[in-house]
């Protein structure tokens, strides 16, 4: 065995291919690595400034609170109140980038924020790049690994057939068995190699934060479920009687069929069984609703509105009860837009199982934490936590009190966590697909041998 | 002559005898067909719900009332982005910008409203559209029916008995490659002509950008062919035919486009948002405020000759309003003109990339065509906030002429806010968009003779390898 083995290492290193696409799946590597620490840089770099809070608001309310503190400007005091919700940094976004560049990360919030529009001025980045995606370490495994694993072994064992060799081939090797894992070992090596070193760099060079082992472990161990499937679906289509040019045209028609088409048509019939409301609608909705509750005075401008108490209290009373208003109004078309998506998302977690690549897109990002749920539970945490500061400053408010000191500090704070995720049910269907083919392959090459 | 034109014939009579090859292009076909009609079906919910919430606004806008004319300027206008009759067939970046900005008093605010922030995603390769389709998928389909094309005579014999019977190798490979165009026209021209019709369908069409967006695609497919049609003939097999040109195809559609992204990035970075905002924030508050600062009254006290604010012959609110929107311009523009500066620099560097692949200037080009690239978004995004400082500027100016001594406490009829416009996108004129993308067509064009001197050496060094 050990012999078949180094002459099986001894071949593959004097072909030529094995040096191309070695050459090719590194440079994607050293791309990926490159771009992933960029991703998870700016993801970090985000947070910072979000979570530098507001010091100039701040010193602003402070400044107000004083014991000696005129109430016509005290007052005004839940009005310049700054919060902000800052979602935790995603374990592996520079493994995978997900939705992790469409996604906002933290958002600031006064008593004139609305639910609906919590999250409307986050987007900078160039759309023409985002338009082309990120070329990420789950891009490699994904779509670059499974072409590079069929260039290695479309003709793993077609070309004996082709040649006549098969039998004499298999009578050499002892079992179908051994030598399905002669040719792969080294092959599966060279390929996953480059991965595993990659996976290390980053690793090793990234930063520390809460739960990157463990979400590690559980991306190598999915990337190695989706290599093996990959290699067992290529000794599957190897045990058939066809030529190499047709393994080849199979190979790549179902790799195009799994990680092109099938993502593409699922999308898009999922968003056509649960089209969301249109954001435009939406939008024209608000206003309708704002410019009835306006009708009296409302800007952002208390202090210039009047100089006594009673007059900035009544303005930011206004100002409440706009954003009341507005929110109560367009609570059925925000709960219109949750129940689509929601809808969207179950139907194309339905329709995941169709494709591995699919599969293992999603279970890779929900690993990195770049995935739409994580981003949908920070949202609706968000929200929830408007809803919490709002009523705080608000009770204030309508009761016409000047806000304490104490009664500041003691301002709710922000502080959800995301739960770690496991992609049990992915890492099965890998298991259980490679088991299926590999057995399928077996039983196939055995008859030859018969 | 007629020998070889029926060589033409005979790849045409091997492709529809391939059932593999067959099923392939009927998928393709498929595809192509359902994308037009999702495209057709979103562009033209988009533009239907687009023109109802504009005539809705705008009767919100005109029916407001007696107000303050600051208090209609925070509740401001909205610009929404149209889509164009040719996004059926390019939807370029528009799902991943925004398609509306709110044109409120002290703010340029960015485009909100991105369809990606809707659509369900998983495994992002690409928009399902026709663009992509032709850009992706058929390059595919091609290098796969090409690979077989010169190689397969090769492993068969055949191509020796035909070259010793005194065929010239060039004319055999003009042929072959005849043999492939009568593929592409068979899947490209029906997946052409519903996109054509869905479009014309979708809304008008620009007669010119339809006819150079075309050209621009059949180049496109026409250098993959000729590189396709030179692999398979510099190849020994078959197999090693198709394994190099799907080798070439996911260097060149797949891994280049995202390698120039990383290259953009790693070069000139996007700031992130709450870096972007968070900075232009600090500018601001760092700002003289005339609300606040003791400086700007006195200036206009002294230049009006008076000595309170009271005895002003124009409002002092409104002066406030027009100074705090004269500063602030001034951070606007130049934060977001760094902004814009970072995305072309960008866009240079995804140009370079071009030299590994035709598709980035593809895009390039595709996509300004069907008025959907980045100088169109930026395009109604700077003529959004033209529009805002001239609306906000002139609700300013009533202030100042008719709120004297009510200020904030002064209220304006419905006829000041009916006599404002309603925001109408102006897309870039034809010459503009040239000047956009002229080096992207030179590239394409080098790529043209790149893949014809290719095909040269090829057709020559074939036949030396045989006879």
């Amino acid at each position: 065995m050990r012999e078949l083995l180094v002459l099986e290492w001894r071949r593959l290193v004097r072909e030529r291919i094995t040096w191309v696409l070695l050459g090719f799946l590194t440079c994607a590597c050293i791309l990926a690595v490159g771009q992933g620490r960029s991703v998870l840089e700016k993801q970090i770099e985000a947070r910072n400034a979000a979570s530098e809070g507001h010091p100039a608001a701040h010193e602003r309310v402070v400044g107000v609170l004083k014991d000696d503190a005129d109430p016509a400007l005290a007052v005004l005091a839940p009005y310049w109140v700054r919060s902000s919700a800052v979602s935790s940094v995603p374990p592996l976004a520079d493994f995978s980038a997900g939705r992790g560049p469409f996604e906002p990360h933290s958002t600031a919030m006064s008593l004139r924020s609305r639910a609906d529009t919590l999250f409307d001025r986050t987007a900078t980045d160039n759309p023409e790049l985002a338009m082309r995606g990120t070329l990420d370490l789950s891009f490699v495994v994904i779509v670059l690994l499974p072409l590079v694993l069929i260039g290695f072994g479309y003709n793993l064992f077609t070309d004996d057939r082709e040649t006549g060799l098969a039998r004499l081939v298999l009578t050499e090797a002892g079992s179908p068995f051994r030598l399905l894992a002669v040719r792969s070992a080294p092959r599966l090596v060279v390929a996953i190699l480059p991965i595993l070193a990659s996976i290390a760099v980053l690793v090793a060079t990234g930063p520390e934060i809460d739960g990157r082992p463990s979400a590690a472990r559980w991306w190598i161990i999915t990337a190695l479920g989706l290599t093996l499937f990959w290699w067992s679906f290529i000794l599957f289509v190897n045990s058939f009687k066809i030529s190499s040019e047709t393994a080849a045209l199979v190979l790549v028609s179902v790799w195009a069929l799994f990680t092109l088409i099938l993502p593409a048509v699922i999308s898009a019939i999922a968003q056509i069984s649960y089209p969301p409301p249109s954001r435009l609608e939406q939008i024209v909705a608000a206003r309708a609703v704002q410019v009835n509750s306006t009708k009296t005075y409302e800007n952002d401008h208390p202090e210039a509105v009047s100089d006594d108490f009673e007059g900035r209290l009544a303005s930011i009373r206004k100002t409440l009860s706009v954003s009341r208003e507005v929110d109560q109004a367009l609570l059925p078309i925000a709960d219109r837009f949750d129940v689509q998506l929601a809808g969207q998302q179950r139907l194309l977690q339905s329709l995941i199982w169709l494709s591995p690549s699919m599969l293992s897109a999603d279970a890779f990002a929900s690993i990195a934490g770049t995935d739409p749920v994580r981003s949908t539970e920070f949202r609706h945490a968000a929200r929830r936590y408007l809803k919490k500061l709002k009523a705080e400053l608000g009770g204030i408010i309508d009761r016409g009190e000047i806000m304490s000191r104490q009664q500041y500090e003691e301002l709710p704070r922000f502080d959800w966590q995301p739960k770690a995720s496991h992609p049990i049910r992915a890492v099965v269907w890998l298991v259980l697909s490679i088991a299926l083919l590999l057995s399928l392959s077996f039983l196939r090459l055995r008859r030859i041998t018969v | 002559m007629s020998s070889f034109n029926s060589i033409a014939d005979k790849d045409w009579q091997e492709f529809i005898r391939d059932k593999r090859l067959l099923i392939m292009g009927a998928l393709t076909l498929g595809l192509a067909l359902s994308s037009i009609v999702t495209m057709f079906a979103n562009v033209r919910a988009y533009e239907v719900t687009r023109t109802v919430s504009e005539q809705q606004d705008r009767v919100t806008w005109e029916n407001q009332g007696d107000r303050n004319p600051h208090s209609v300027a925070h509740f401001a206008t909205w610009a929404f982005r149209p889509q164009t009759a040719l996004s059926v067939l390019d939807p370029g970046l528009t799902p991943y910008a925004g398609a509306a900005i709110w044109m409120e008093a002290h703010h340029q605010n960015g485009a909100r409203a991105r369809p990606i922030d809707d659509k369900p995603t998983v495994l992002n390769l690409g928009h399902f559209s026709v663009a992509w389709v032709l850009q992706t998928i058929v390059p595919l389909l091609l290098f796969i029916v090409a690979a077989g094309l010169i190689s397969r005579e090769r492993e068969r014999g055949t191509l020796r008995l035909l070259l010793v019977a005194g065929a010239d190798g060039s004319v055999l490979l003009r042929n072959k490659l005849n043999g492939l165009i009568k593929v592409i026209a068979v899947i490209a021209l029906p997946i052409l002509a519903s996109g054509i019709l869905a479009a014309l369908f979708a809304g008008a069409i620009d007669p010119l950008r339809l006819c150079l967006w075309i050209a621009v695609n059949g180049v496109f497919l026409g250098i993959i062919v000729v590189i396709g049609t030179a692999v398979s003939a510099l190849s020994r097999t078959v197999s090693q035919a198709t394994m190099a040109l799907i080798g070439l195809w996911s260097a060149a559609i797949l891994l280049t486009p995202r390698a120039g992204v990383a290259l953009a990035e790693f070069v000139a970075p996007t700031p992130s948002p709450e870096v972007f905002w968070g900075d232009m924030s600090d500018e601001l508050s760092d700002l003289p405020n005339p609300f606040e600062d003791d400086s700007f009254e006195r200036t206009i006290l002294e230049k009006y000759g008076v000595e309170t604010t009271e005895d002003l012959p124009v409002s002092f609110a409104g002066l406030q309003l027009i100074e705090s929107e004269r500063i602030d311009a001034v951070v606007f523009d130049r934060s977001f003109g760094e902004l814009t500066e970072i995305y072309l620099r960008q866009r240079v560097l995804m140009r370079l990339m071009s030299l590994l692949s035709p598709l980035p200037a593809l895009q390039h080009v595709s996509s300004a065509l069907a008025g959907t690239d980045i100088y169109h978004q930026l395009a109604f995004q700077s003529q959004a906030e033209v529009h805002r400082r001239d609306v906000v500027g002139a609700l300013n100016q009533d202030m100042v002429d008719n709120a004297v001594g009510q200020d904030w406490d002064y209220v304006a009829d419905e006829s000041l806010w009916r006599a404002s416009d309603t925001f109408h996108f102006h897309a870039p004129s034809h010459l503009d968009t040239l000047r956009t993308i002229w080096l992207d067509l030179l590239i394409l064009g080098l790529w043209s003779i790149g893949a014809l001197v290719l095909f040269r050496f090829a057709s020559t060094s074939f036949v030396r390898s045989i006879v």
